[in-house]
């Protein structure tokens, strides 16, 4: 048991992996610096963007090394990071661990995506993403990186994402007609031993939210207040955030000052989706016809990442 | 007659690959442990090949990665890639040089086009070696002198596989397949009825 900050934490395991024998590969992306060409390290400092890294490091994983890809000198690799892995073949995907910096959680169709929220979490998360068989996209809070834990030396504790989003079977457009499946409830956080072989799931998208009238409301306006200011935005840029889960086309309105229940500019019932802000949970309610059970979840997942709101989201689907 | 069955299965799609000799070469020479790229994923070589090899341009950056992971294994294997005229061609080209991988690509282009490719890849100090694209025998020796230099750790190679050098002479014919077909029942190698 030792303090430790997020980096260190990861760093810490990065190293005890490293020295076991095995085909670990480092690869850290920083667009402004010169590639180190050292023989045989077990890192690798690149300067590349962060599709060809991520190119380059699926090459890494598909040629049979265990690669981790660090991506937290990249500004805004979260917004991007989305469009490289929807125009990736199927074909090219391969046990990878990538590791980057956002506010905004991601959702990306078939990549488990994990937001530790301290260093034992980040901890956890890593040595989770290194015995996965899967994509896992480790997202660290930059607001956290430097508050430090205590992280326990055991080799066994991981810490698990939610489910990933299953992964088209080829790159579909924004704008392509989506099947809506039927509302699933959101899988708790929850350690796992061994990580779970995916079941073959049918070619979705989380989209389209376009044309959809979409509003957030928070019971507690000084809660939403506390976590603009946290995040160093104002209210009006975190519902932009918040909304930009959805897509960039969704309508947001956001109300703050208005109690459960009371009237407003579009009522609950007539909005297409309707995200609830409390104290301790997000409540999302949504009609099938404006917005996939995925894209609904992925807003949720996305939005309580944000908000660090602790894991209690509630959907609800209306007919 | 390794490489004509080879050269066979990849253009019985009856497309015209001006890439499918110099894929055919290339798989004929690798060996066990070794990569060949081609579409969106890679081929493992091994005792034998897989039916669906593709001989469409591949991610030259997926090609590097793959490469940097063999040059981690230090078991001296080798990524043949097929790849298309890019920005992500020539980022990969740097990137191949600066950590010496062992990578060969090939590239398929015009004859009117050589020049520009080579200067831009000499540029970055990898060697460039252009062949005709369409004749086995032209490719052999090009693809063979590549892939034991990547082998032996000295660097990656890039093949111009030039698609419309003029022909020999008039019979000497355009399509891969039944140029190799000649070369082998001049040289005695097979009966013309065998290669029906």
């Amino acid at each position: 048991m030792s303090m430790m900050n997020c980096g260190t934490a990861i760093q810490s395991v990065l190293d005890k992996a490293a020295s076991r024998p095995g085909n670990l590969l480092v690869i850290h992306v920083e667009p402004d610096s010169a590639a180190t060409p050292a023989a045989l390290s077990r890192r690798l400092s690149l300067p590349l963007t962060e599709d060809a890294g991520l190119s380059f490091a699926l090459g890494c994983a598909q040629a049979g090394m265990k690669t981790v890809l660090d991506l937290t000198a990249i500004r805004g690799a979260a917004e991007r990071l989305g469009a490289a892995f929807a125009a990736l073949p199927g074909a090219a995907r391969a046990p990878l661990a990538i590791r980057m910096r956002a506010r905004v959680c991601p959702a990306i169709p078939g990549v488990r995506v994990i937001s530790p929220a301290n260093a034992r979490e980040c901890a956890g998360a890593m040595r989770y993403a290194l015995r996965s068989e899967e994509i896992c996209l480790i997202v660290e809070n930059p607001l956290r990186a430097y508050e430090a834990c205590e992280v326990p030396d055991d080799p066994d504790e991981l810490f698990v994402g939610s489910e990933p989003i299953p992964a088209p079977e080829e790159p579909v457009s924004e704008l392509a007609p989506v099947p809506v499946p039927g509302a699933a409830p959101e899988p708790a956080e929850e350690p796992a031993p061994e990580p779970a072989p995916e079941p073959a799931a049918p070619a979705v998208v989380p989209g389209p939210c376009a044309e959809t009238a979409f509003r957030i409301r928070a019971y507690d306006p000084a809660e939403l207040e506390r976590t603009a200011a946290l995040l160093g935005i104002s209210r009006g840029e975190l519902a932009a955030l918040c909304c930009a889960q959805a897509g960039e086309k969704a309508e947001l309105i956001l109300e703050t000052d208005s109690q459960p229940g009371e009237a407003a500019c579009i009522p609950p019932e007539k909005a297409d989706a309707c995200l609830w802000v409390g104290r301790d949970r997000l409540t999302l309610c949504w009609k099938a016809r404006a917005l996939s059970a995925q894209a609904a979840r992925s807003i949720l997942s996305g939005t309580a990442a944000l908000l660090e709101v602790p894991a209690r989201l509630i959907l609800e689907r209306r007919e | 007659m390794r490489i004509r069955a080879l050269l066979s299965r990849l253009t019985s799609g009856g497309e015209n690959e001006p890439l499918a000799a110099a894929a055919a070469v290339a798989l004929n020479l690798l060996e066990k442990g070794d990569l060949y790229a081609g579409g969106p994923a890679l081929t493992a070589v091994a005792d034998g090949l897989p039916d669906d090899i593709r001989i469409d341009p591949a991610d030259p950056m997926m090609a590097a990665g793959a490469a940097c992971a063999l040059q981690r294994k230090n078991e001296g294997g080798v990524v043949v890639a097929s790849a298309a005229e890019s920005d992500r061609l020539y980022a990969s080209i740097a990137l191949a040089v600066k950590l010496s991988l062992p990578l060969v690509l090939l590239v398929s282009c015009r004859e009117a086009n050589v020049d520009e490719l080579s200067s831009r890849v000499m540029a970055a100090d990898m060697e460039c070696i252009p062949a005709d694209g369409r004749g086995v025998m032209k490719l052999m020796p090009a693809l063979r002198l590549a892939v034991d230099k990547a082998r032996e750790g000295d660097g990656p190679t890039l093949i111009e596989c030039v698609r419309d050098l003029p022909l020999d002479d008039e019979d000497t014919p355009a399509d891969p397949l039944e140029r190799l077909n000649s070369v082998l029942i001049l040289e005695g190698y097979a009966m013309p009825e065998e290669l029906l």
